[in-house]
């Protein structure tokens, strides 16, 4: 008999508890109370009972229901203290602690992203040194010393004498690749490069470079065009004008310019493109056949195009920064933006 | 250059306005430049690629869009015969320097003045005006693309010798400025220098104002000369800039002929016989081009008709054809044309390249390989990013005060920008101070950031590179909130029980520096910033810092993860706390208790503490041991078992004491 009524105090214990997890204001509380604690709850009920037991049971019954009333007031009360916490005390208008989190510099991302977008394309990442020679820098991407085109990079020296010096775009990993391996090719090689420019908002000593290659049997410029156009198109994600004008590079013939309709302005003419609706973006073309000649490719066999684009100019489009310097400045409010 | 459309327009018949110059220009990716637009005139700028001399000329230019224009080219016709015997003798040298040298005597020439038009012409193009033989010789070099030079003809002794300047040899050249001839070349008399070939003149045969009899210069140098010779004298001009790109005989004969009509025109005089040395005549070019190339290229097929048209307008003679090979004499004047592709271009160029079609290649799939370094680095980054870490990315140099500061063996850049960068850095640690620095500076006070990047060093000579990866906090973190972050960024890279080991570092405060160590391979250090270094940067805050070679690290990287089995059985805790001298090594703490191979899940300390109620030289560290059996529920009486036994242990091994006892 007296077993029964214990298992039904444990039972209206679990109930109890049950329940007051899922309350969340006072009026609900107020319900609970009314059930587990109120005039008419079983626990008053099981009290009124307790005279109809033998003494030795009594004692029994009458501690564990003490013991019940005391933990459902525990409970009530704690909730009720929870609740009145936070519909009184607190005024939820208010904003939440701050989290902080880490970030990637912008270079970094945007770097990815165009990695992400050739990938797709089945292109693969080969990195190169930093400190190149003569020969991978220039010589071998059909720039011979006094070649009047060397000066269209301006060059950090380390041993001027023996050809030492800072790599001055990405272009030597093609070379350094080709000699490795033979074609086919689809490799974009990401990079710091240094120019010996002022560093102003325009430029800057230190920058970085993607550069791209593909080699086949039969890469044609129109191949060059449609694996250029898809990447402006999915990095900008969105409809740009793409424009192809020629150009002059020593190591790719014919070479090209490729330009996109401005996405500051949306081709209507503003500062940033310098009121010509379009902007240059990077520069490109099929592989000259003296440069397949100095690897040892058959240039009446294989074709291909190399291109190269500067990071930090595609990050300023993309994200509207207006002076390169942020980018080595890193201030914190700068880093936190993207 | 500078063009004047009204100038341009003298040389063409046919119509020609300055929107389809624009236009053209345009298709060919010169991206003019209008400088100034005047009621009658514009004067424009273009890019000229730097193999087309050719372009630095209106001739040139309007060869160049003739292909798309409505006009033709006006010829020059006038030649001027000799009317005196008087010739200058020349001689060259060496034939590998100057290919051909010619020059031309005019006598008692009665003008020295420009008159107006000669003035004006001269002047829209951005020359300052000077004696009329002077202002006609930059113009022909405007009009045609070959630079002349005029010399007093009374100045000069003997015979025109071309030659390499010997050591000891000045020149004063009509900027004023002296110049040390040595292993340039030059153009002397039989007594002394007169000009540096290709480049400027001597004062000591410049015309003035008692100028009567004139030797006209026109040369073909070779290109590399010139180039060098421009180099060494850090001395650029509108002469140079053209030779070294490489001109011809037929420009120099062609500059001569222009030259000497225009001065009996302008200048009068009796004109004298040409004399040169060199070759006369250059080798025949032809360039062999299968249109089926073109198409193999190009991805497109161009019609008979189209290529017939721009040959002609090029001046690309098709000397034969034979099947889909067609055999081009190309002319002396695009030397830039060596071999078929560089016709293909052409074609591509005035097929407009926006006109070609795109189209993704379809190629069998194989698999690029692709650089693990690159995707390792980026999960590296990634972990550092979940850690609260920010990326820096600074310029690699760093200053010769750093260098000299802290005697680093670092790279010099021979031709640096400014003393602040003219090292290469040797340790991320000197640029990402300058982060740190500024960052205060600006308000932004709690830091916790890392770079990637190379570093390099100067080792017997030799110079390396190497990458490096530096991970910094400051006024963030509590040192070993720091150090937990590391400790979990090696364990998200794959490396568990890292060993440290205290050890010097002049980049350290005084015993902060621990090694850093993976499988007994060194690897980093974690250290607070030396004083020094602080106050370099001007820091008053503690810095934490790791620093990791890559070299070393990046060959234990490991993302691969296992599944380990979940635990079957309740877990149970205990708490300890111990005094321990305060030099005691936790990690030897550690290794003691786990040598018991009591079942044992993990050791956490939760409290280090020293200072009042602690004896001098002690340490008290509390910790919790959280034991854990994978074969059944552990007893209370086992696992108070298991405390006595690691309290004895302590106590005997490191002198320890439990507290509270
Ligand atoms: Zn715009």
């Amino acid at each position: 008999m007296i077993e029964n009524n214990i298992k039904d105090v444990e039972n209206l214990l679990n109930e109890a508890r049950v329940e007051i997890e899922k309350i969340k204001n006072l009026k609900d509380l107020e319900e609970w109370r009314i059930k587990f604690l109120g005039r008419k709850s079983l626990l008053n009920e099981l009290f009124s009972k307790i005279p109809n037991f033998e003494i030795s049971d009594r004692k029994i019954l009458g501690t564990k229901l003490n013991i019940a009333k005391k933990i459902l007031n525990e409970l009530y009360e704690k909730t009720k203290e929870k609740i009145e916490k936070i519909e009184k005390k607190y005024n939820l208008s208010f904003p939440g602690k701050i989290v902080k989190i880490g970030n990637l510099h912008p270079i970094t991302k945007v770097i990815d992203e165009i990695v992400q977008i050739f990938y797709k394309l089945g292109f693969g990442v080969v990195e190169g040194p930093e400190i190149e020679t003569d020969y991978y820098n220039f010589t071998a991407l059909n720039t011979p010393e006094e070649h009047p085109a060397r000066d269209i990079w301006d060059t950090f020296y380390l041993k001027k004498e023996e050809g030492i010096l800072l790599r001055t775009h990405t272009s030597p990993v093609q070379i350094r690749v080709m000699e490795k391996y033979s074609p086919p090719l689809k490799i974009i090689s990401p990079g710091k490069c240094f120019r010996r420019d002022a560093f102003d908002s325009s430029h800057s000593p230190v920058f970085h470079q993607v550069e791209g290659l593909m080699v086949d049997r039969n890469i044609k410029f129109t191949h060059l065009k449609g694996v250029l156009s898809y990447f402006i198109k999915e990095f900008f994600k969105k409809e740009v004008k793409i424009l192809f004008l020629p150009s002059y590079f020593p190591f790719t013939e014919p070479s090209a310019e490729m330009s996109i309709s401005c996405v500051i302005c949306d081709g209507k003419g503003c500062s940033t493109c310098g009121y010509t609706g379009f902007l240059e973006i990077l520069g490109c073309g099929m592989v000259h056949p003296n440069v397949f000649r100095i690897v040892g490719y058959d240039p009446d066999v294989f074709t291909g195009f190399a291109f190269g684009m500067g990071v930090e100019r595609l990050a300023m489009l993309k994200y509207g920064i207006d002076d390169i310097r942020y980018f080595y400045l890193n201030d914190m409010k700068f880093l936190e933006q993207f | 250059m500078r063009y004047s459309f009204k100038v341009l327009k003298d040389y063409i018949d046919g119509n020609l306005n300055f929107e389809e110059i624009v236009k053209y220009t345009g298709f060919l990716g010169l991206n003019p430049k209008i400088i100034e637009e005047k009621e009658d005139d514009v004067i424009f700028e273009i890019e000229s690629p730097a193999n087309r001399p050719d372009l630095l000329s209106f001739i040139g230019f309007l060869r160049e869009i003739l292909p798309f224009g409505e006009f033709n080219l006006k010829k020059f016709e006038e030649k001027i015969k000799d009317e005196i015997d008087d010739s200058m003798p020349v001689v060259i040298e060496d034939e590998k320097d100057c290919f051909y040298y010619s020059c031309r005597i005019v006598k008692g020439i009665n003008n020295l003045i420009s008159p107006q038009e000669i003035k004006e012409k001269i002047e829209k193009i951005g020359f300052r005006s000077s004696f009329l033989v002077v202002d006609l010789s930059n113009f022909v070099m405007y009009e045609i693309g070959q630079p002349l030079h005029i010399f007093d003809l009374d100045k000069i002794k003997g015979k025109i010798i071309v030659r390499r300047g010997k050591k000891g040899e000045r020149l004063i050249t009509i900027d004023g400025k002296e110049r040390d001839l040595e292993d340039v070349l030059i153009i002397a008399d039989e007594e002394k220098p007169i000009a540096i070939a290709g480049i400027m003149g001597g004062m000591n045969t410049e015309v003035n104002f008692n100028t009567k009899n004139i030797l006209i210069e026109s040369a073909y140098f070779n290109p590399v000369v010139v180039r060098k010779g421009s180099k060494k004298l850090g001395l650029v001009t509108e002469a140079s800039l053209r030779f070294e790109k490489g001109l011809s005989v037929t420009f120099a004969q062609e500059g001569m002929e222009r030259i000497s009509f225009l001065i009996k025109k302008f200048c009068g005089g009796k004109i004298g016989k040409i004399s040169f040395a060199g070759k006369k005549e250059e080798e025949k070019r032809i360039v062999l081009l299968d249109k089926e190339k073109i198409e193999k290229i190009l991805g497109i097929t161009v019609e008979d008709e189209f290529l017939e048209k721009l040959f002609k307008k090029l001046g690309f003679l098709i000397e034969k054809k034979n099947g889909t090979k067609m055999f081009l004499a190309i002319p002396n004047y695009r030397k830039d044309i060596k071999e078929d592709i560089d016709v293909i271009e052409e074609i591509a160029k005035y097929k407009k390249y926006f006109e070609i079609p795109s189209e993704i290649p379809s190629v069998c799939i194989y698999p690029s390989f692709t650089s693990q370094i690159y995707e390792n680095v980026k999960k590296m980054k990634n972990i550092l990013e979940k850690l609260g870490f920010y990326e820096v990315i600074t310029l690699s140099f760093i200053s010769d005060k750093v260098v000299e500061k802290f005697n680093l063996k670092a790279i010099k850049i021979e031709n640096p920008l400014t003393q602040t960068f003219s090292y290469l850095r040797t340790s991320l640690i000197f640029n990402i101070l300058e982060v740190v620095r500024y960052n205060i500076y600006h308000q932004n006070e709690k830091l916790e950031i890392f770079e990637y990047g190379k570093i390099f060093e100067l080792k017997d000579k030799e110079f390396l590179e190497k990458d490096a990866l530096l991970i910094l906090s400051v006024n963030s973190d509590d040192f070993f909130n720091f150090k937990g972050k590391i400790e979990k960024f090696f364990k998200q890279c794959g490396l568990e029980n890292i060993e440290y080991k205290q050890e010097e570092n002049k980049f350290a405060k005084e015993g902060t520096n621990y090694g850093i160590y993976y499988s007994n391979v060194k690897i980093g250090n974690i250290l607070w910033i030396s004083d020094e270094l602080k106050e370099f940067y001007d820091i008053k805050n503690d810095i934490y810092v790791c620093e990791i070679s890559m070299e070393k690290f990046v060959k234990y990287i490991n993302f691969e993860k296992k599944f380990r089995q979940l635990p079957k059985f309740p877990a149970s805790q205990r708490d300890f706390s111990f005094l321990f001298p305060e030099d005691i090594n936790w990690r030897e703490v550690e290794k003691e208790i786990n040598s018991l191979n009591l079942p044992i899940e993990k050791i956490e300390v939760f409290d280090i503490y020293k200072g009042e109620r602690i004896p001098e030289g002690k340490i008290s560290v509390s910790f919790s041991i959280i034991f854990r059996s994978f074969q059944k529920t552990l007893e209370n009486e086992e696992i108070d078992n298991f405390s006595k036994l690691i309290i004895n242990r302590i106590e005997n091994k490191f002198s320890g004491k439990l507290r509270g006892q």
